[in-house]
């Protein structure tokens, strides 16, 4: 976990209408975390410094590249949750 | 994705008059913010350029229907697409529709703050839903 709370960092404008997004890891708040090793099924919290942070499914993974499914309707309120949670 | 660019798929659109766009959130133009979303556009595609979703028929509560994650937003930046091309930024119809790319000519301050100038707001989301997240 980040000091930010999140994981990764995400274009909300980008997402869609599947819920699926393109985050970069070096665009996030783990940019520099080497432990940080997303991958497809993983469970991950993403954030844009504004609305509250979503709980996300990985997708695909591409080196820097991370494509996730945000679940909308399941706000991850507090660090407590399962972040970065391997499946 | 890493390396060499998508091709870049365009639809058969063209804008029309009164398209309005919008860009979700309230600092999402910021020069730090934009800079992110206009480097990864440009590892996908080769162009310099950022997302905004046109508002169909003006119509916000079609909007959420075709983007959910509009509905989490309580505030958007607004633009009209014709201020946008006039002053020399291009909307090219990326992707599925109501998603368009606003291109730049480079990922320069200066850039940014001339696109930002044609956005109004932060506007109250009429579509936001509270209780929905």
């Amino acid at each position: 976990m980040s000091a930010a709370g999140y994981d990764l960092w995400y274009d909300a404008t980008s997402v869609g209408a599947d819920l699926v997004v393109e985050t970069w890891i070096s665009h996030g708040p783990r940019a520099s975390d080497p432990t940080f090793d997303p991958q497809p099924g993983d469970l991950v919290l993403v954030g844009d410094n504004e609305e509250p942070l979503l709980r996300a499914r990985v997708t695909r993974r591409n080196d820097n590249h991370v494509w996730v499914q945000v679940e909308l309707g399941l706000v991850a309120g507090t660090r407590a949750g399962a972040t970065f949670e391997r499946h | 994705m890493s390396g060499q660019p998508e091709p870049l798929a365009l639809r058969g659109a063209v804008t029309a008059p009164g398209l309005v766009v919008v860009r979700l959130g309230v600092s999402t133009l910021d020069d730090e913010v934009l800079r992110r979303s206009v480097e990864e556009c440009h590892e996908r595609w080769g162009i310099w350029g950022f997302s905004v979703l046109e508002v169909p028929d003006g119509d916000f509560a079609k909007l959420v229907r075709m983007r959910p994650i509009v509905a989490g937003r309580r505030q958007l930046l607004v633009a009209d697409g014709e201020s946008l091309i006039g002053d020399g930024f291009p909307l090219l119809p990326t992707l599925a529709w109501p998603h368009w790319t606003v291109v730049l000519a480079a990922a320069t301050d200066a850039q940014f703050a001339r696109v930002r100038s044609h956005f109004r707001g932060p506007l109250d989301n009429p579509s936001y839903r509270s209780g929905r997240r």
